[in-house]
């Protein structure tokens, strides 16, 4: 299948007013999809805004190419481009009505009123507002402005829907059911959705594939799954949830796999690593890895410790502790009922264990 | 506390009655003068009459024929038409301009735009004197006669400053997404502007316009220097009717005068009520 969106070594730099340059985008390249949801997900000033907005052709290129269904549209204005965009603030046209809003791309291309009419009214439905089509901008709610934009940018069928940061604007529980919301009008309309968000957990949850960006380069691309449980860096590791990051020292290298000495001396055996012989790595644990129980695993890593703080979160407890050693670990912890005095309390003695598969070697390198 | 309520009950009520007092009572006092039907001393009334109005629309009456002031009707009409033309051809030329002017330093990126953008101001601090002396001595240099055509230069001069510093700030209220939203969505530039922008700064265009309009009706102090002999416009007409006497009719042009401005001016607050 060939890609519907092709960004190929995607330069861009911005000129400071103290006379320096920003490097926004440093050669990024992607391949996005028919009907694949990719989020662009990193923290503020990675660059994945501006990234979204060469694609929707709002800012030009300096180096690379973009290329859209097999054309070149690099330096296409925004208004040839077969792409929509749903704004951060809605960008709505707030003296134009609901309807107006929505048949705003149809009128521009100038189609027939009668099917202006029709589509703006499937759309509508779509998004579940058929009959607010005459009310004004300013009486709606923000979820209601939110489905507008959604409605706005999708009538026209565009080949790739573009979202800059639309859920940020919204409380935390609509934002919620917006994600599945926004994930169930991806199926049905089956376009490629590429989605641009700083929130990691709603990048997770709505995604096929995430690209994680810094300092304008992508960290890694791969589906939530693989960025969770197989960071390549200790970046992605980090900004893709909480997790122990344990220092070690490779010190065997085979084609099998790699063993690695931790700082506290325990050995870790790894399926495979890129790290050369002698080469310092971090070990991450995943703190819902770490269990109480004694496994029949007999080369788990066994962490003895004191219990310094412990958070209760409805199912689960977040425990931190000190190991004898002075390592902190993370814990997210489901204890049986019995065992449950036993870490409650802070100051109290606790043995933890974490199994050989749970650990992921990164390197702490970000791409460069 | 007592000090406060003292200031709350009466001082401040009365400073506020003063200050109505001092800026209407003499704009009223004109209208209720132009009503007077002595000719000699109009601060002291002697009957209600609509003989100065009459006069001003060419009807001769007894009252007036034994003390016309107005030496002709005709160059009443002349003043007023060139009025009307001069302030019509500068609003529609200022407002053009500096609708663009304002949209442009917004909206595109170039070098030493605050330079431009205070080069904008300039003529609304300018002294009035001053800028008519200026212009005076360019028409003369450049060898331009005065005429209707100089007063419609003039006026665009510093009238395009205002009408850009009106819409500037409504532009600056204007979302700029709501412009890439557009462009977003097919339009080109063109389509942009006339579907989008002009609708979001239209109330801005309107007020810059009715105040251009407005001042150019007013203007004495440019409009004296840059005025040629034939083309007096009515500010100029009556200052040069003062001269020779504080006369009736003026009161009853200016009470119209008046009513015409405040036509304008509720126009422009009504449109601006609507549109915010």
């Amino acid at each position: 299948m060939s890609p519907i969106l092709s960004v190929k070594d995607a330069t861009k730099r911005y000129s400071t007013p103290e006379g320096g340059t920003i490097t926004a985008l440093d050669g990024v390249s992607l391949d996005v999809q028919p009907n694949e949801f990719v989020t662009l997900l990193g923290p503020s000033g990675c660059g994945k805004t501006t990234l979204l907005r060469t694609i929707s052709g709002f800012e030009d290129l300096e180096g690379g190419s973009i290329e859209i269904d097999g054309a070149t549209v690099t330096h296409l204005p925004a208004h040839r481009r077969p792409v929509n965009t749903v704004f951060q603030r809605y960008a709505l046209f707030p003296h134009l009505s609901i309807a107006r809003n929505v048949a705003y791309s149809l009128e521009v291309a100038g189609l027939k009123r009668a099917e202006i009419g029709s589509r703006v009214g499937e759309m509508l439905e779509l998004v579940g507002l058929d009959g607010f089509g005459d009310r004004k901008i300013n009486q709606l709610s923000g979820g209601q402005q939110q489905r507008v934009a959604l409605a706005r940018s999708l009538v026209a069928r565009p080949k790739i829907l573009l979202l800059d940061e639309p859920l940020s604007a919204l409380d935390k529980n609509l934002r919620q059911k917006m994600q599945q919301e926004l994930k169930t009008l991806q199926e049905e309309v089956g376009i490629a959705f590429v989605f641009v968000t700083h929130d990691q957990e709603e990048a997770l949850t709505m995604s096929d594939r995430v690209a994680v960006l810094s300092d304008g380069k992508i960290q890694q691309f791969g589906t939530p799954e693989d960025l969770y449980r197989r960071p390549r860096n200790e970046f992605v590791a980090r900004f893709l949830g909480a997790g122990n990051l344990l220092g070690a020292t490779v010190s065997e290298c085979k084609d099998a796999g790699a063993i690695a000495l931790l700082e506290s001396g325990q050995v870790a055996h790894l399926p495979s690593t890129d790290a050369a012989c002698g080469e310092k790595i971090k070990l991450l644990i995943r703190p819902e890895d770490v269990r109480m129980d004694c496994t029949k695993d007999a080369g788990a890593l066994r962490f003895e410790g004191t219990v310094r703080q412990v958070l209760f979160v409805g199912t689960d407890y977040i425990v931190h502790i000190e190991t004898d050693d002075g390592t902190e670990l993370k814990a997210t912890l489901r204890p049986r009922a019995e065992d449950r005095g036993a870490i409650t309390a802070p100051g109290a003695r606790i043995t933890l264990f974490v199994q050989q598969e749970a650990l992921h070697p990164v390197t702490s390198a970000k791409v460069a | 506390m007592k000090i406060r309520k003292l200031l709350r009950s009466s001082i401040l009520p009365i400073y506020g009655y003063f200050f109505f007092a001092f800026v209407y009572a003499p704009i009223l006092l004109i209208v209720v003068f132009s009503f007077n039907s002595n000719p000699v001393n109009m601060m002291i009334w002697e009957d209600f009459t609509f003989d100065w109005y009459k006069t001003i629309f060419g009807f001769t009456s007894a009252a007036t024929e034994s003390a016309l002031y107005l030496d002709s009707t005709d160059q009443l009409y002349a003043a007023v038409k060139n009025s009307l033309v001069v302030a019509l051809v500068t609003t529609a030329v200022a407002t053009v301009f500096g609708t663009a002017l304002a949209l442009a330093i917004a909206r595109f990126r170039f070098r030493f735009k605050p330079f431009y953008r205070a080069l904008m101001f300039m003529p609304m601090i300018m002294p009035d004197i001053l800028l008519g002396i200026a212009l005076l001595i360019f028409f003369v240099s450049v060898g331009i006669e005065l005429s209707v055509f100089t007063i419609i230069i003039g006026h665009c001069t510093f009238l395009v400053s205002y009408v850009f510093i009106v819409v500037s700030a409504r532009i600056a209220d204007m979302d700029e997404a709501l412009e890439e939203a557009s462009a977003d969505l097919g339009a080109n530039s063109w389509v942009t502007f006339r579907r989008v922008t002009l609708p979001m700064i239209m109330p801005g265009v309107v007020g810059g316009a009715l105040l251009a309009f407005i001042i150019s009706m007013d203007d004495l102090v440019i409009t004296y220097f840059i005025a040629g002999v034939d083309s007096q416009t009515l500010p100029v007409f009556i200052y040069g009717m003062l001269r020779r006497g504080i006369k009736p009719e003026i009161n009853a042009i200016a009470t119209i005068m008046l009513l015409f401005s405040l036509i304008i001016a509720s126009v422009g607050l009504y449109m601006r009520a609507r549109k915010a």
